[in-house]
Formats: structure tokens, C-alpha cells, sequence
């Protein structure tokens, strides 16, 4: 285990090495930033000059004049130490480099940290939703096979898949936020983590802004367009697991021995079932701690996946880059502890 | 000899069916997946045929009708620019459909090229392809895909497409090369970053097939490698390979419709049914049919491809009985 462990471990970290030259390319190649605009300034305002030397300057400034190997070498482990600008300590001791324009000269690493909890807050309740339903479901239907509901639920779960998201999302804005408050039904705020100012909602009465009341009404809405996605793949891969556990041996057997049937479910069959499933939701770390970028866009959700986006329309390719490389750092966190705990829960499974 | 031929034929009691009305037999069997079949049938008909029977040009603004309501004359409305909605659905949608068929065709070929080759040699070759496979699915897909397509949009990256293309697909979607060139570029991001579950899926079935009694006869009969590849891995493993196309046709239109939702895909004047919808973003509070239109047609798409695409694994699947 131990071996397996350390092997994995640094295999992890040679393909972050790799995906991290990956995205610095891009950086490096990336137009825009603040030189674009400068440039466009040098060009066309006759009234505010640029000076070479001012570009010259910020070209520094951003060790954009090295030659790209260095400029790597300085973005990822802060050497070598030049003598003529400030000193980096490089991704491998946390400096992720400055933003350029979401927060100038901040951290880029503070600057969607910041949008963390609430990244949090939407994507657990929305795994713990998919869960709660998801599960239940396809059990149901597994032990149902061929019934009435199992075939409903199939094919719902194929409308779950194939719903592109934000279209979902703009549907459910537009009917629980919108027509609901026409009809004067208790409708749901349509997007933000917390509200500005109090409003009334009927049935529910006055709502202050930012209390307990408000964030879990906002909390709704892009939580159910989320789960959707989670709760259709997960109930099916519930369902497709339970089936092959029920045609086993032992669950005859266990049958044969006049156990309750519901016992024999519970106890028996969903304990093994239940083990890929550890797996595939372990799989979902990285979206977790990520976020949604499309979810959190529609609802206006202050999230990382929302200050990625952001970055994007401003140009901040630092900032995007920290978030491309901590989500696969994720990605090979997650798959590593997938692993793991497989080998842990399932003890057919060795280590090879 | 002659008596002989009669009494095997007469033996025959069974008839004969090609493999062809096999698999058709089996996928009747769906019917959602008929539903489905028509569904893609109508969609690309409306958006290849439609345009001949429709009276507007899809750029063509009536003054004085932004927004127009739903009317005879204008069955969907128009647009804030007082363009035909209709009409524009129909060249939209021969940008999705086209743009999501030509992607699956060639991430399905670099997955077959790539996962052939690297199932067959194994060795370093594998290893390095199959390392790369993991290193590419390690990156995030929609992020990185975003930040590709924003960088070309700001003229960043050096992407080009050739021009015939650029001047063939302008021709299919009705725009100048230059605008065609453009959605090009969001084409090869696509492929690029699209080609690895396919090529791990080829690899996997190659694999299997490498060790295979047929594939050793073909060997001692002194076939060199790429006969064997070509005439005996490929046409085996093409079942799993057809199906996951299918799928992917349903992802590709769903991921570009994200793309340009987010403001990252096709770009004016161009437009696409997930550009469409980003559109009518701003206005839907006061028409809600107008985001119900465009979204309607991707999620029909997509769910028509998933549909399909499981009908064909069932019929495809040669261990299942009819």
C-alpha cells in the first residue's frame, strides 16, 4: 500500500507538472492583459503619450521580456532570483502570480478563494440533494426492475442528462421567479447569494436582506438546476449497480434463508452496491471545491466558478490560469483518494 | 452435383437475414428512439431545407418590428434587431447540427488513429499516448475550452483553418469565409480537446482484439501490421465507437450551445441556437418564449442523439438475442 501510495503520489505530481506548463503556455501566449490596452493607448492618443519606456517597464514588471523558459521557470518555482525586479516565489511555494485586472496586484489565489464559501455552500447542498433523491431512486426502481416507476425513472433520467443546464436554469428563473410572482404565489428570488434590500414575498411575508430566510430561498433555485445533472447519472448508476448485486449468490442466499426481503435489500445487497458509487461521487471533488461556472453564471452566484468567468471578459488570464490549475490539482487529488478509499471499502480489491 | 445442391437448399428452413435488418429489428425495439430518429430527421431537414421556404433573409431587418409578436407573417417573432426568428433558427441550426457532425467525425478519427496505433504496438508508444490521454483529461474540459475561446476571440492564438474549408462550411452556413474561419477556430478547439475518451475506447477494444485467434491467422499469413489494423482491428470495434459517436454528437451540440450561452462560442453576426438564447437573455422577462424557442431545439437535439445512441448499443451489442 505504501508503495502504491508513494508511486501515485508522484505520478500525480509529474502530471501536474505537465499540466502546469500546459497553462503557462497559455499565459505566454495570451493576448491582452494590461499591455493590450497601453499599446492601444500608444497607438491612437496623442494627448496621453505612451512612453516605450512605460511598456518596457510593465513588460518587466510581468517578466514578460525573459524568454518563455525563464518566465516559466520563475512562475512555477520562483528562480532564478534576478536582480533588477522583485523577487517570486513561484507557484511551488504558493505565489500564483498577481491579477491583472479583477483585483490589480492582489493574489490571484485570494481572489477566488474569496469566492470559496459560497461555491460551497451551492455545490454540498446540491451533492447532498442528488444524493438524498438520486439514491433512493434508483434503488427503487433496481428492485422494481421493469416496473411502472423504473420506466419513468429511466427515462427521466435521460431527460436529466441530455437537459443542457443552462437552459434548465433560464426555464426555472422564468416560471418560479417570474411567472410566480405574477400568479402572486410565493415565488423564489432569481439569482445573488443574499438580497440588497428586504422584500415581501406572499405567504412568507417580509424577507430581511441577507438573513437566514433569504440565502436559503436563493439557495433554491441553482441548487435543483444542479442536482438535476448529479441526481439523473447517479440514480442510474444506483440502479445498473444494485441489479448486478441482486443477481448474486449470496443475495439468493440470503433470501433462501427466509431473511425479509427488505432486510436482505438493506442489509445484503445495498452495502455492496453502494461501493462504486463512493467512488464516482469522490470523482466529484474537483467540481465541488471548483463550482459551476454555467450554474453560477445564470444565477448570478458569486462563486469561483463566477470570478472565472469574470476573468475571461476582463482579460485576467492569471487569475484564470490558478483556477485551470487548481482544478486539476483536484482532478488528481480526487482520483488519487478515489483509489484509496476503494481499496479501503472493497476489500476484493488489492493493491497491485 | 445438382441433386446434391437441391437437398442443401432444401435443408434450409430458416431465412437468411443480413446482419443490417438484424440490428434494425433490434433497434424498432426503442421506440423513444424512433421518436428520436424522426426528431434529428425534421431538425435537419428544417434547417437545410427550410431556409428555401422561407420568404426572409435571415439578415434582413423590418424596420419598426423589433420584437415583434407572434403573427402569421412571422410565426416565431422577430428579434431585437427586427430579424425573423424563424429564419434564423434554421441557419442557426445548420450551424449546430454541421459544426457538431463535423467535430464527432474528426474526434472519432484521431480516437480511432490514435487508439488503434497505440492498442496495437503497445510499448512506449502506448505509454506515451495513453500519458497523454491523462494529462489532457486531468485539464478541465469547459474551463479550458472558455479560456481557449476567449483568448481567440482577443486574435491570441495561432489557429487558422485552411480556406477551403473555411470557404465549404461558409457556403453551407451562408456567411462569408472570414466569419466561417472564425467558428472554425472554435471547431478545433473542440477536436483538440475532444478526441481522448474515444482513443482510450479504441485502445481498450484493440487491446482485447490483439490477442484473438483471427488476428494471429491474418499475422501467420504474413499481413503486415497496418492491414491488420485497418481490415480486422478497425471493423471489429466499430460497434462500441458508433455508439459513443452518437453520444457524443448530443455533447458536442450541448457543449457549443454552452460555449456561446456564456458569450465564448459563435459570434455575431453568426449564430447558433446556444447564441440565440444568450441573446434573448436580456428580454425573456417580457417574452419568455423567446429563451423557450432556441433552448427547445438543443435540448430536442440531445436528447434525440441519447436516444439513438442507446438504442444502437442494444442493438449493436452482438451477445444480446433478438
Amino acid at each position: 500500500m505504501t508503495t502504491f501510495l508513494i508511486r501515485r503520489v508522484l505520478q500525480g505530481l509529474l502530471v501536474l507538472f505537465f499540466s502546469s506548463i500546459i497553462v503557462f503556455l497559455l499565459l505566454y501566449l495570451a493576448p491582452g492583459g494590461p499591455l493590450s490596452e497601453i499599446i492601444l493607448q500608444k497607438r491612437q492618443s496623442a494627448r496621453y503619450p505612451v512612453r516605450q519606456e512605460d511598456i518596457d517597464r510593465l513588460k518587466k514588471q510581468y517578466d514578460l521580456d525573459l524568454p518563455m523558459w525563464q518566465s516559466y521557470t520563475r512562475w512555477a518555482f520562483g528562480l532564478p532570483n534576478l536582480t533588477d525586479r522583485e523577487p517570486r516565489y513561484g507557484v511551488i511555494r504558493g505565489d500564483y502570480g498577481e491579477s491583472w485586472r479583477i483585483s490589480e496586484h492582489e493574489q490571484t489565489m485570494k481572489v477566488i478563494l474569496r469566492a470559496l464559501p459560497n461555491t460551497l455552500k451551492l455545490t454540498i447542498s446540491s451533492v447532498l440533494l442528488s444524493l438524498l433523491i438520486g439514491v433512493p431512486v434508483g434503488i427503487y426502481s433496481a428492485v422494481h426492475q421493469y416496473s411502472k416507476l423504473d420506466y419513468t425513472v429511466t427515462t427521466a433520467t435521460f431527460f436529466g442528462t441530455a437537459m443542457p443546464v443552462f437552459w434548465l436554469g433560464t426555464m426555472l428563473i422564468l416560471l418560479f421567479a417570474f411567472k410566480f410572482k405574477e400568479w402572486g404565489l410565493p415565488y423564489l428570488p432569481p439569482g445573488s447569494v443574499s438580497a440588497v434590500r428586504d422584500y415581501t414575498v406572499p405567504m412568507l411575508g417580509l424577507i430581511k436582506a441577507n438573513s437566514l430566510t433569504d440565502q436559503l430561498l436563493r439557495l433554491i433555485l441553482p441548487t435543483i438546476t444542479l442536482s438535476l445533472l448529479f441526481m439523473a447519472g447517479w440514480s442510474r448508476y444506483t440502479r445498473s449497480s444494485m441489479l448486478e448485486v441482486l443477481r448474486q449468490d449470496y443475495v439468493r442466499t440470503a433470501r433462501a434463508k427466509g431473511l425479509h426481503e427488505r432486510f436482505v435489500i438493506s442489509r445484503h445487497a445495498l452495502r455492496n452496491a453502494l461501493i462504486p458509487l463512493v467512488t464516482i461521487v469522490t470523482l466529484q471533488l474537483p467540481f465541488i471545491f471548483g463550482g459551476a461556472v454555467i450554474t453560477e453564471t445564470i444565477f448570478n452566484w458569486h462563486g469561483m466558478g463566477l470570478v472565472f468567468i469574470d476573468s475571461l471578459f476582463q482579460s485576467d488570464w492569471p487569475v484564470a490560469m490558478t483556477y485551470i490549475l487548481i482544478l486539476s490539482a483536484l482532478t488528481v487529488a480526487s482520483n488519487l483518494f478515489a483509489d484509496v478509499l476503494y481499496t479501503i471499502i472493497d476489500p476484493r480489491i488489492r493493491v497491485s | 452435383m445438382a441433386t446434391a445442391e437441391l437437398s442443401a437448399e432444401a435443408l434450409l428452413t430458416t431465412q437468411e437475414i443480413s446482419q443490417g435488418q438484424v440490428v434494425w429489428k433490434r433497434f424498432r425495439k426503442h421506440k423513444l428512439a424512433l421518436v428520436g430518429t424522426g426528431v434529428l430527421i425534421f431538425l435537419f431537414l428544417f434547417s437545410f431545407l427550410g431556409p428555401s421556404f422561407s420568404p426572409y433573409d435571415p439578415d434582413a431587418q423590418f424596420l419598426g418590428e423589433p420584437f415583434g409578436p407572434l403573427t402569421r407573417a412571422f410565426p416565431f417573432g422577430t428579434d431585437e434587431l427586427g430579424r425573423d426568428v424563424l429564419t434564423r433558427m434554421m441557419w442557426a441550426g445548420r450551424i449546430s447540427l454541421v459544426l457538431s457532425l463535423f467535430v464527432t467525425f474528426n474526434t472519432v478519427l484521431i480516437g480511432i488513429v490514435i487508439g488503434s496505433i497505440s492498442g496495437y504496438f503497445g510499448g512506449w508508444i502506448d505509454t506515451f499516448f495513453m500519458r497523454t490521454v491523462d494529462l489532457l483529461l486531468t485539464l478541465p474540459t469547459l474551463p479550458l475550452l472558455l479560456i481557449l475561446s476567449a483568448m481567440s476571440l482577443r486574435g491570441g492564438l495561432p489557429l487558422e483553418s485552411p480556406e477551403i474549408l473555411n470557404q465549404f462550411f461558409g457556403w453551407i452556413w451562408g456567411m462569408s469565409p472570414q466569419n466561417a474561419g472564425n467558428v472554425m477556430i472554435l471547431v478545433a478547439i473542440l477536436i483538440l480537446l475532444g478526441w481522448m475518451g474515444l482513443a482510450r475506447l479504441v485502445r481498450g477494444q484493440v487491446l482485447s482484439l490483439r490477442g484473438m485467434e483471427f488476428a494471429d491467422a491474418a499475422r501467420a499469413l504474413g499481413a503486415p501490421s497496418w492491414r491488420i489494423i485497418i481490415r480486422h482491428m478497425i471493423p471489429n470495434s466499430l460497434a462500441p465507437i458508433i455508439v459513443a459517436a452518437t453520444f457524443n454528437f448530443g455533447e458536442i451540440i450541448v457543449l457549443e450551445a454552452a460555449l456561446s450561452f456564456l458569450g465564448f462560442g459563435v459570434q455575431p453576426p453568426s449564430s447558433s441556437w446556444g447564441s440565440m438564447l444568450n441573446n434573448v437573455r436580456d428580454y425573456m422577462l417580457i417574452q419568455p418564449w423567446r429563451a423557450f424557442v432556441p433552448g427547445m431545439a438543443i435540448f430536442l437535439a440531445s436528447i434525440s442523439y441519447n436516444f439513438v445512441g442507446d438504442a444502437l448499443r442494444d442493438a449493436l451489442d452482438p451477445r444480446l438475442k433478438l
